[in-house]
């Protein structure tokens, strides 16, 4: 309905009201468009490709929203209604307006009347600040949201990648480690073994920090070369109990009345039982017949033999190479041991140290190794170092060396090796006239004290994390944990 | 014409005023009322006034006048009237009782019996009086000042429910105040007397009442006095807690009618052409208070229908 002639002094007012509901509605769409901004900016953390939609989204949202306050845009009579309330005209606007085509006496009166009514006030303008107030809080609102989203979300993202590239590596250094389970031959040899990898592959589901795996994998390589040596050992004290058994049960059984030759067998036993792991049933049995091998009849020598042929530890030598090599673990083994010499004072200087990277391969073909050293001390040194191998075929082990230099303000030195917590010392009684000395101060010249320090390390820590993955123990307690390991880890924790 | 009568109301309004001193509410919802062509029922203790203004009414705008004061012994037939036989001729002829005047003052109604007082009410409704089978139209306008007492309740009828919904208006008659209680004094226990000005006729209250119903009401306005009414109804959604817990029976849409009416009335009399919330609020407590109808809890809490309105007043938005 058209406005009425008679309001024609209100047509100012009105207009100024038209304007009000559209400043408020455009803070409507502006906050609408801010915040799917804003929520297209956070989704995009793990879904990179909403990124360039962000703009597009946000200016339709802005369209929908000027589109929704045109179709919503108050009526001639709504705005009467208003101008009522803010003209204090008793209802007279908004009578008139709706009646506004309207005939008769009372209507015209109204008309006369009403004109006169405003003859006598000038119609004003007043701000409705209450219409303002939501729009205006929620625009606010939007734009601190819209400031964190692009704030925050790049390290969002960055987080999210850093968590996927964790799962990552723990899904890879698990696989890694199930391949060489798998890999393994079914061997006496082998059952203890298995079992550690077991656990090392779980604990490998557990890491949270990236450096954790390099550790995580030298253990495995270790375990691996661990297992060797052990079948190596066996394989020699195999060889030689089997050159004294070479004869049929009984005879053996005859010849081991012999004092001298039961001594010689006894000690082949022995050396066996020893090298052999001593969870497996057939080392204790080796150690009692070692005990007297002149008691033992043809039926046991008999039963003694079976077992011994079931065992091979050449081929499980063998067989674990593959493994390693298989996994890719071979040949390109992870750290070596690094020295280096340097500026001692804490936090200042530069020193040069050479490293020597070593790399144990197995199977054939050459190797090379890299090695990273650091050492931690009063101050803070490390040193790099690279190096080539070469393995030897056959025996499938090999060796690298490597030397390189690094930069560091203190030396990384074997008494670094050790954890001495906070600013205390750790106090070791001498003999003698030497008194006292302090673990520190006795390093430097006892090399060896800490030289089994690495394989203690590896099960020490080994222990720790698995129980910390048994356990309900709060993240930031088992992080101070894993930190701790990193820090007394033989090579600076990395 | 017909808008000159506007311009008469205000000084009706005056010339009522010298005759009555105070009680401007009383007079402008009982004009109201009147010109609305509805009854009013004034409630208050004897010697406020009543009675003078409802004379002086009758008196400035110059229509029939009667007065009825109702007993316990009052019949049917001594308002409505009878068929009596003339002397020397052989036929009943009715004769008119004190109902046929343009405004009657039943003085005191709650004291007549119900089969009494529904016979005025029922000429209150028809604007008609039916004796032994014959109809005989009152005059118009026809308009009824009830008043009751609300002291004396020894050997009174009060009026039910479907009979106080009749009357337009319950207006409550206050004190005089100091002021106006010295000018009471000084005009009436004087010498002079005070010479009323008829000002309208019974026609012109008509042609008021007829340009009245034409006042335009905005549909907000409407709607507003349409949340009013509703919300005096105990199960609507409008209802306020105090019609929840106080209120047995609500307004019927009498109410609303009786609201829009003598609204556009409030306005004509206040010099505007169109209703507005102001006028709506101030006839919906006169309009409403004799149709609610609350329930013990309310009695005995001294709760009265007054303090109902007030908070539906306050609690229904405008618009």
């Amino acid at each position: 309905m058209p406005w009425p002639q008679e309001l024609r002094m209100l047509k100012k007012v009105r207009h100024h009201c038209r304007i009000e509901y559209w400043l408020a509605g455009l803070l409507f769409a502006g906050a609408a468009a801010m915040l799917i901004y804003a929520l297209l900016t956070f989704l995009a953390a793990p879904f990179s490709w909403l990124l360039p939609w962000r703009l597009p989204a946000a200016l339709m949202t802005a369209g929908a929203g000027v589109a929704a306050i045109w179709r919503t845009l108050p009526g001639d009579v709504e705005i009467a209604r208003r101008l009522d309330r803010d003209l204090a005209s008793q209802e007279r606007v908004q009578t008139l307006v709706e009646n506004s085509g309207g005939q008769g006496v009372i209507l015209q009166e109204l008309r006369r009347e009403t004109k006169t009514f405003f003859s006598r006030r000038q119609p004003k303008y007043r701000l409705d600040k209450k219409r303002f107030i939501p729009p205006a809080l929620l625009t606010g609102a939007a734009a601190v949201i819209l400031i964190l989203s692009i704030v925050f979300t790049p390290r969002l993202a960055q987080s999210l990648a850093l968590r996927q590239e964790l799962l990552e590596q723990q899904q890879e250094a698990a696989e890694k480690i199930e391949e060489i389970i798998q890999l393994l031959p079914e061997n006496p040899l082998g059952e203890e073994l298995a079992a550690e990898l077991e656990a090392l592959k779980e604990e490998a589901l557990r890491l949270t920090e990236p450096s954790e795996f390099e550790t995580l994998l030298r253990e495995t390589l270790e375990l691996l070369e661990a297992g060797g040596e052990q079948a190596e050992a066996v394989e020699s004290a195999l060889a030689e109990l089997l050159a004294s058994m070479e004869m049929s049960p009984e005879e053996l059984a005859q010849a081991a009345a012999d004092p001298e030759f039961a001594e010689q067998l006894a000690e082949a036993l022995n050396n066996l039982a020893q090298a052999l792991p001593q969870n497996i049933s057939l080392a204790e049995t080796l150690g009692k017949l070692a005990e007297n091998p002149s008691a033992a009849d043809a039926g046991q020598w008999q039963q003694v033999q079976e077992q011994l042929a079931g065992l091979d530890p050449a081929a499980f030598r063998e067989s674990l190479s593959k493994a390693a090599q298989a996994a890719g673990l071979t040949g390109n083994r992870p750290g070596g041991q690094g020295s280096g010499s340097g500026n001692s004072e804490p936090g200042s200087g530069e020193g040069q140290g050479s490293g020597n990277g070593e790399g144990q391969g197995s199977g054939n073909g050459e190797g090379q190794g890299s090695g990273n050293g650091e050492g931690q001390g009063p101050g803070n040194g490390q040193g790099q170092g690279s190096g080539s191998g070469q393995g030897q075929g056959g025996q499938g082990s090999g060796q690298g060396q490597g030397a390189g230099a690094g930069t560091g303000s203190a030396v990384p030195s074997p008494s670094q090796y050790v954890y001495i917590p906070g600013e205390g010392e750790v106090i070791l009684a001498g003999k003698g006239e030497a008194g006292e000395y302090t673990l520190r101060e006795l390093l430097p010249n006892n090399p060896g004290l800490v030289d089994d320090y690495a394989d203690f390390f590896s099960g020490y820590r080994r222990q720790a994390l698995s129980t910390l993955g048994r356990s309900q123990i709060p993240r930031p307690l088992a992080d101070y944990v894993r930190s701790y390991f990193e820090a007394i880890a033989p090579q600076g924790g990395k | 014409m017909d808008l000159q009568l506007i311009d008469k109301l205000g000084r009706v309004k005056e010339e009522i005023g010298r005759a009555m001193v105070g009680q401007q509410e009383v007079v402008d919802l009982t004009l109201t009322a009147l010109l609305a062509g509805g009854h009013v029922l004034l409630e208050g203790v004897p010697g406020l006034g009543k009675t003078l203004l409802a004379r002086t009414l009758a008196q400035v705008l110059d229509i029939s006048y009667n007065r009825i004061q109702f007993t316990p012994d009052l019949m049917p037939s001594d308002i409505t009237g009878t068929n009596l036989i003339r002397a020397g001729r052989d036929e009943f002829e009715f004769h008119p009782g004190p109902v046929f005047a343009s405004l009657v003052l039943a003085d005191e109604i709650n004291r007549a019996t119900p089969k009494t007082q529904s016979a005025l009410l029922e000429s209150m409704q028809e604007g008609r009086v039916t004796v032994f089978g014959e109809t005989h139209d009152l005059p118009r306008p026809f308009f009824v000042i009830a008043t009751q007492n609300p002291l004396e309740m020894e050997g009174t009828y009060p009026l039910p429910e479907a009979q106080l919904d009749r009357f337009l208006f319950k207006v409550l008659v206050p004190y005089p105040s100091l002021e106006e209680l010295r000018e009471i004094v000084t005009l009436t226990t004087g010498t002079s007397q005070v010479e009323i000005q008829p000002l309208m006729t019974g026609p012109e209250i008509l042609a008021v009442n007829r340009l009245a119903r034409e006042v335009p009401v905005a549909e907000k306005v409407l709607e507003y006095a349409l949340k009013i009414l509703v919300a005096t109804h105990p199960g609507n959604a409008l209802a306020t807690p105090g019609v929840r817990q106080y209120v047995q029976v609500g307004a019927s849409p009498r109410g609303i009618q009786s609201i829009i009416l003598s609204a556009r009335v409030t306005a004509l009399l206040a010099g505007r052409f169109n209703v507005s919330f102001a006028d709506i609020e101030k006839v919906s407590l006169p309009a409403l208070r004799h149709r609610l109808f609350l329930n013990f809890e309310a009695q005995g809490s001294g709760i009265s229908p007054d303090a109902i309105i007030a908070e539906i007043l306050a609690g229904t938005e405008r618009g």
